[in-house]
Order: structure tokens, then sequence, then C-alpha cells
């Protein structure tokens, strides 16, 4: 056998053998000299390695005299897409900023893209992994893409949200106040309202809501409080009630349709609620953290 | 503090607190020239009435939901206990019980906590002498003309200079607007049946109730089923009662059981002023419900 040798670059000699075989040794001979030719020039070159994670390529823009970090602008209607072939951690800092969404490659996307972003194409990505980046709130971050614990090897890219691009949301109209509203003005209200001749033919349940601990400790908790008495905005009045001492609010919620008692009127300033009084403590206080909160 | 009819003659005979013995106020009938029957029937009060057999189930419900008057009490002055409304050394427990029912029902509807003053009814209807009478003939005033708060006319104070312009428009203030109450009879013969007294405070009304037996008017505040008590009820040796004497006392066969928790008008009394009446002890012989008291904020 023939000892060889990559790095020592040689050529073989060929020992006395019998013409056809030094014919067929010659071509194998010819053969592995041109084997060791092309590693010989593979092992001087750079070695290609093809990139793990790709970034977009901005086009390059002048050089300013004081040029800043390399900042990409992303605005609203495009993407920023990353591609990895081996899986990574893509985080932004703040993270409020953008949102990333990771999906498997390869796949097809339709958008504008920041690399070319007047334009809707359509675009395959191939990689194993893609990092879709969309803006989400004005301002500047940095992505993080981490795919070793090799600290060398985190890749950090500055971007530019809005700052004119991204229109700010138009302001909605505030809301109007339900003309409708009872016991307006802001505040938790409450009012329930009975004929007190006919509680006794009441079933125990509801009774129990007039008088529940459980039911006046919310109502103190929540309902705001009169500036007057200080006392908290609910309570319970017989229907026939002269409320003219608390005002005009509640005088006219007492004069609201009714169409069965006892009833009640819950008011939060924005929403309301009027109808027959729950059965039960539990499908009162259900009603009333509707609008009053937990 | 139990009083039963094992007990009572401690009770009506020898109460004394702080060193001074009790007062009561009510007048008994003249059953010479009213005698019983006399007028007719006490079922002209219109009350819807709730059946017996539902009393037990509904007296445990109310316990269960924190729903009972002594519970709105307990937190009735601004989120303390409403302080009992003391009679001291007068006669005027008949507008006393009159006026704690009034307290109470502010306290129901979430009214600001008013201390009301007892003694003025007494003083206007008595023309300021220290006489008894009944819980219906104060409430009767009190439906009329209102009751002052006791920043117009103090808490144990006759003096005349109270009854002002000032104080009578503040007692407009804090009326019965509705109430159960047999306007048909003299207010000595106005009464409730038991029925009608445990229906009313089973929907969670106060009634004011007098009582022949005591001499004495209170407001009532809730009904209690007795025979859950056992362990509570004791004889006058402090024993606890034997099956035979816990029945007896409690007068099984004909109140089933069914007791009631009043709010006394004497200092330092019961739990607080609470107290239970057992058996027959809780039957009034005479008394009203008023069921709302129209809204004010002072």
């Amino acid at each position: 056998m023939f000892p060889l040798s990559k790095s020592d670059n040689k050529i073989i000699t060929l020992q006395s053998l019998n013409e056809r075989q030094q014919g067929k040794m010659l071509r194998i001979h010819l053969f592995f000299l041109c084997w060791l030719i092309f590693c010989s020039s593979s092992a001087n070159a750079q070695p290609v390695v093809k990139p793990d994670i790709i970034l977009p390529k901005i086009s390059a823009q002048p050089v300013p005299v004081n040029p800043p970090t390399a900042i990409t602008k992303l605005n609203s209607e495009c993407l920023y897409v990353i591609q990895a072939n081996t899986d990574c951690l893509v985080l932004s800092s703040p993270n409020n900023m953008v949102k990333i969404t990771k999906e498997t490659g390869p796949i097809k996307i339709r958008a504008k893209f920041v690399e070319d972003p007047g334009t809707l194409i359509t675009r395959t990505f191939t990689s194993k992994f893609v990092f879709v980046v969309e803006a989400q709130n004005k301002g500047k971050c940095e992505l993080i893409i981490v795919s070793s614990l090799d600290e060398s090897t985190v890749i950090r890219q500055s971007l530019e949200i809005g700052e004119g691009v991204i229109p700010d949301p138009p302001k909605p109209d505030p809301p109007k106040p339900d003309p409708n509203i009872p016991l307006p003005g802001t505040g938790f209200k409450v009012l329930i309202l009975e004929e007190t001749a006919e509680r006794t033919k009441l079933p125990q349940s509801q009774i129990n809501v007039l008088f529940s601990k459980t039911i006046r400790e919310y109502l103190n908790n929540k309902c705001s409080t009169n500036q007057e008495n200080k006392t908290k905005d609910w309570a319970i009045w017989d229907k026939d009630v002269d409320a003219s001492q608390y005002g005009k609010i509640w005088t006219d919620a007492v004069i609201r349709p009714k169409s069965v008692l006892p009833w009640i009127i819950i008011s939060n300033g924005k929403e309301y609620f009027e109808g027959p009084l729950p059965k039960t403590v539990e499908e009162t206080l259900i009603l009333l953290k509707k609008y009053g909160g937990e | 503090m139990l009083i039963h009819k094992y007990n009572i003659h401690e009770v009506v005979e020898h109460t004394v607190i702080n060193g001074e013995p009790v007062r009561t106020g009510l007048v008994p009938r003249n059953v010479n020239q009213y005698p019983p029957g006399y007028y007719k029937s006490i079922e002209a009060v219109s009350i819807p009435l709730i059946p017996d057999s539902e009393w037990k189930s509904r007296i445990a419900d109310r316990k269960k939901y924190g729903a009972r008057l002594q519970d709105i009490r307990d937190v009735g002055a601004n989120g303390q206990p409403i302080p009992i409304l003391d009679q001291g050394n007068r006669g005027f427990c008949w507008t006393h019980s009159a006026v704690n029912c009034c307290q109470i029902l502010r306290a129901i509807a979430n009214q600001p906590y008013v201390p009301l003053s007892a003694y003025a009814i007494a003083c206007m209807i008595k023309n300021f002498r220290d006489e008894g009478g009944w819980s219906p003939l104060a409430l009767d005033y009190i439906t009329k003309n209102g009751v002052p708060a006791q920043s117009y006319w103090p808490q144990g104070s006759m003096d005349r200079t109270h009854n002002n312009a000032e104080t009578w428009k503040n007692a407009a203030l804090h009326k019965p607007t509705e109430a159960w109450v047999d306007l048909d009879l003299q207010v000595y013969d106005r009464n409730l049946s038991f029925q009608q007294e445990i229906s009313c405070l089973l929907a969670g009304f106060p009634v004011m109730g007098d009582f022949y037996w005591w001499g004495h008017s209170v407001c009532i505040l809730d009904a209690v089923d007795g025979t859950q008590m056992w362990n509570e009820t004791r004889m006058p040796s402090g024993k606890i009662a034997t099956l035979q004497e816990f029945e007896d006392i409690w007068d099984v066969n004909e109140t089933g059981g069914i007791g009631v928790d009043i709010f006394n008008s004497w200092k330092d009394w019961g739990r607080n002023g609470i107290g239970t009446l057992a058996g027959t002890k809780a039957i009034i012989n005479g008394g009203a419900c008023p069921r709302f008291m129209n809204p004010s904020v002072t």
C-alpha cells in the first residue's frame, strides 16, 4: 500500500510492477493525484460556511460624518424577518415595542418588508426557523438574538419604531353620557324599591337580599359617598317614598317605570341596570359585581 | 339574657342596674272598664301572614345570611352598634320602644345615623310628667309630628326650653310614613296577634311590643327558635333545664318553641341591650309595627 499524507502534498512514486499493472496502477495513481491536488487547494482557501442566522439586509446609506449605531427603521406596515437554521431565542428590549412571532420554515409570506417598505411582495423564507417582527408601539428597541450560551454569538440589532411613520390612532370621541341613565354622575349607586306592605309575601330568599350582611358590606365598599350626609350611595325605600331630601337624581330614579316590585336600579355613571330584584343573595351579588366590579 | 316563666319575678321585681332599680312605664288596661274582647278582633290589621310551618326554616335562613335586625343594629351607627336608648329613671319605656323601632328602620334603609330623642315624645304627650303609656300612643304622636334628634332635645332632659319651632322642624324630618296599626281601636287596645307579630319580624320589620306580665314596652327585633337553645335554657338554680322543663319554658305546644329577641331601653342590660323572651312570654299584649321612615339626610 502506498502511504498517503495530504499534508505532505507529495506525489506517489510508482514501484516496479508488470506493465498492465503499471497501467492500471498509473490510472489509479493519476486519479489519486488529482484527488490530492483538489484537497490541497481546499486546505489553502478560506472556508465557505453557510450563515446560521440571517438578518434583513438594508440598502447602503450614505455614511454621515458621525455615523450613529446602525439602526433599522421599522414602520407599522412592514415586517422585519429574521431567519435561522438553528433554534434560538429572539427577544426585544423593552418588550412592548414589537411583537415577535416564531414560525417554522420554509414559509411563504406576502407583505411589505423592511428592506423595501413601499412594495408589497411575496417572499419564501427557507430557513428552518423564521421570526417575524412587527411594530407595536412608537419608540426605540433592541432585538437580542441568543443562539447559545456563548456571549460572543449574541446578535443585537437596534430598531426605531414609528417616529412620524406610524400615525397616531385617531382618538375616539369621548362617549356621550346616556341621557336616559338613572342615578347619573360618577360613582356606583344602587336603589332598591319595594312595597313594604307586601314584603311578608316575598320568599325568604328575596327578603334576605334586603338585609344580607354580605350585600350590605359590598355596597358599603363599592358605592360612592354622598357628600352631603356622608353615607354610601345606596338605599332601600318604599315605592311611595318622598326622596326630596336626597336630591333630584334620587327623586327621578324613584319615579322611573317599574313593572314589578321589588325593583333594583344599578348605575356606575356609564352603564346601568334596572329590573326585578333577583330572588337570592347569590344572584344579586353577581348582578351588582357586573357593574360595581369584584 | 333569657327571660322565661320561671325567672320573670327576678326580671320584673328585682332588676337593678348600676345600683338603681329600673323603671318600666307600661300602663295596664283597666279590664273592669274595658274587659278582654270588648273591642272587635285584632285581625282588623291586614298583614299578609307567613305560615307558622315556615317559621323555623326562615329563622335559620336569616341567621345564616346575617340578615337579622340585630345584625343591622350591630352596624347601624356608622358601622358601630346603635347605642342603647336608655330611659334612665323615668317610666318612659313606651316611647323608647317606638323610637328604637324608628332608629332600626332608618338603619335598614341605609339612612344616616341620627340619635333620636324618646324623651321629647314622652314629655310632649304627658306634658313633662313622669307617667306611663302605651307604645301605639307614642307611634301616633311620632307619625303626626316626627321625632327630634337628640341634638335638639337631649335624651334624659325634661327641660321645657327644648320645645321650640326649631326642634319640631327637625322632628318633621324623622317620621314613619308606613305602618301596620289598628286605627279603629283605642291606643291601649291596639295589638297584633302572635302570628302577625312573628310574620312582621320574619319579614324584617321591628315591632313595638307592650307586655302586661312585665309592665314594660320594648322594641322587638327578631323571632328565635327556642328548640335550638336548650343549652342556654337554665332554671333559676343555674342548671340546664330538663327536657320537660325546656318544653314548658318554651311553650312548645302553644308557640312551637318560638320566642323573640328584644332591644331593651335599659343601659348595661343583656347582650348590649339584647335579651330573649321565651315561649308565651314573647306574646305581646299591645303594639304596632312601623314599616318605613321617610328618608332624611340629617
